[in-house]
């Protein structure tokens, strides 16, 4: 059973893998309604944390600086994990680079094609430092003017939702964009196997990994070109400008929160820098320079199908 | 080097590790349980015996409104969200913060290794537990609160009590002081069992209402290896399908063209995914984004 939608500004597919031609059992539930649920997720997250709705929770968040904001568990703790990757980080990965985004042109409504520009003054300075989380109230208090970009983390907590939801059924894959889940075995009754894009020439892999329970995730400056000028859609907080250092970053991880985070952290940091993020925070990754010189984790050699 | 760097893989830096992704863990869990307490709320409030609902899946689908921006390319029954206005107020921050009582996450064996049970600081200590995450659903309590039906506190429900701080955030979101400990039952529990679908999809997701005219309206849309047109149709205000047009890319587009169809099943004859491929979706959504804007 599978299913496509159209969500958060990109395609999301989910797949269920039928045994014996039958996914729907008595203890697993109704696969149809896990669907539902798994992509209503996505939805939920896209509503909380759209930058081009000004009715997002997180819009109305950034239209009232200075104050402390009680939030939605799920942008409390969507802000909270942002924070701690930038903390982690030293602001290689920095949820606060709305403003300079929307300065390079990645602040085009992908639903209704409009501009958005947001009515705050700019505040170029502004760093995650100035974002105020209080763990008793659950309140979110932003220091200076600035926008908060989920991007990353969003739509890594949607894959996360959506894989709890799929879980009982053990074998399933979820790809939102080129990010994925993959549960238990692909159809064949192996793990998954998957492909790592090459960054520089369209249809062929980089690799082929061999996973199971894991998000993988892949940060590439293939992605997204901005509007009219050069770069790619990953800015390095600290200079705002694009990083040049890496062509695509790919990374295994539990939660594809973590998995997509550190795939964007890492790709800013360096091939160096990055891949030491990765060994310090447990993950495995591949990392590829323009130069396609590769960088990996000690560990990430048992990923590759058929042992590399 | 440092993909060389043993000491990063056994060494202090280790014992650091994992911090992200046992903070992740926790935040799925955390976001995922206050689904469910919220889900809960509104189910109360529709007070619609679980088998009616289940049987109103189908029926909520004419009712006006949300995933306006669904491009689905199934037909089935999407989501069901009845827009109920009244559930938004249950939702809302202000009342969703209470309401953080979280059901206690099931204790799962770790399978981090001991250097993520000593999580850094600023993690939230009963991060250790959740180390591996998708951790088994905790079957949603369902049950309208009528019926008082709050899952049995299994032992395994209960969190680990807060070890000796964490400074910077004592207190974490799975371990709210104030608020009792919803319970979920222990992993050993059916999951979804007669369990109505109640769940996120029933938060109204509204999109901006419906859109106007109804037929079948086509869109482009482009990437740098050429444009994709894509036909989406559209029926008593709702998008019931989404498929590719015509596809005029430079390159072979066998990654577009098997998106679309409900069928969207390898991109690759070697392999089940590919990471990273994005762009050619971008088109595609630009495509279906085009074609909707006709019909509004």
């Amino acid at each position: 059973m599978i299913r496509t939608v159209a969500v958060m500004g990109t395609i999301v597919t989910m797949e269920l893998v039928e045994r014996d031609g039958d996914v729907h059992t008595l203890d697993r539930g109704d696969p149809t309604a896990a669907l539902d649920r798994a992509f209503a997720w996505f939805h939920r997250v896209e509503e909380c944390c759209s930058r081009f709705d000004p009715n997002s929770e997180l819009m109305q968040l950034s239209s009232r600086i200075g104050a402390a904001v009680a939030v939605s568990e799920m942008l409390y703790e969507m802000v909270q994990f942002a924070l701690a990757v930038a903390e982690e980080t030293g602001g290689a990965f920095d949820p606060t680079v709305g403003r300079a985004m929307e300065a390079r042109g990645f602040n085009r409504e992908h639903r209704t094609r409009t501009i958005v520009r947001t009515p705050l003054g700019s505040d170029v300075d502004a760093s995650f430092r100035d974002v105020a989380l209080d763990p008793n109230r659950r309140t979110i208090a932003l220091l200076r003017p600035l926008i908060l970009d989920l991007g990353a983390v969003a739509k890594g907590c949607a894959i996360d939702m959506a894989a709890r939801e799929l879980r009982p059924f053990e074998d399933f894959a979820i790809n939102a964009g080129g990010d994925l889940y993959l549960g238990g075995h692909g159809p064949t009754g192996t793990p998954w196997s998957i492909g790592v894009r090459h960054p520089r020439q369209d249809g062929r892999l980089l690799a082929t990994l061999c996973v199971s329970d894991t998000a993988v995730c892949t940060s590439g400056d293939y992605e997204r070109s901005a509007a009219g000028e050069a770069g790619h859609h990953i800015l390095d907080p600290r200079s705002s400008a694009s990083p040049r250092a890496v062509a695509s970053v790919t990374v295994l991880a539990p939660t594809a929160m973590a998995a997509d985070a550190l795939a964007t952290a890492a790709f800013v940091l360096g091939p160096r820098e990055g891949i030491d993020l990765l060994e310090r925070q447990g993950v495995e990754g591949l990392l590829v320079t323009p130069e396609l010189e590769r960088h990996e984790t000690l560990g990430m050699a048992s990923a590759y199908r058929g042992g590399r | 080097m440092a993909k060389r760097n043993l000491d990063s893989k056994g060494g202090a830096g280790k014992r650091l590790s994992n911090g992200l992704v046992a903070l992740s863990s926790v935040a799925v869990l955390a976001v995922y349980s206050a689904g469910y307490v919220r889900t809960r709320a509104a189910a109360a409030r529709f007070e619609v015996p679980a088998a009616a609902r289940r049987g109103g899946h189908r029926a909520a689908a004419a009712a006006p409104g949300p995933l306006a921006s669904d491009a689905t390319v199934s037909t089935s029954a999407l989501i069901a969200s009845p827009p109920a206005p009244d559930i938004e107020a249950a939702v809302k921050p202000a009342e969703a913060t209470p309401s953080a009582a979280q059901p206690a996450p099931p204790v799962e064996p770790s399978r981090t290794p001991a250097s993520a049970i000593a999580p850094p600081a600023q993690l939230p200590p009963s991060s250790t537990m959740m180390a591996s995450v998708p951790a088994p659903v905790s079957a949603p309590t369902h049950e309208p609160p009528a019926s008082a039906a709050v899952p049995a506190p299994a032992p395994a429900a209960t969190p680990t009590p807060a070890p000796p701080a964490a400074p910077v955030r004592s207190t974490s979101p799975v371990d709210a002081p104030a608020v009792p400990k919803t319970a979920s039952p222990s992993p050993a529990a059916p999951l979804y069992t007669d369990a109505p679908p109640v769940d996120p999809s029933e938060q109204p997701f509204v999109f901006h209402g419906a859109f106007k005219k109804d037929g079948t309206f086509l869109g482009w849309g482009s990437s740098r290896h050429g444009d994709i047109q894509a036909s989406v149709q559209i029926e008593n205000g709702r998008i019931v399908s989404a498929v590719i047009a015509q596809c005029l890319t430079r390159y072979s587009c066998d990654v577009i063209d098997k998106l679309p169809p409900q069928v969207v099943k390898r991109q690759s004859a070697d392999v089940d995914y590919v990471t990273g491929a994005t762009e050619s979706a971008d088109a595609f959504y630009d495509a279906i984004v085009d074609a909707l804007s006709k019909a509004k």
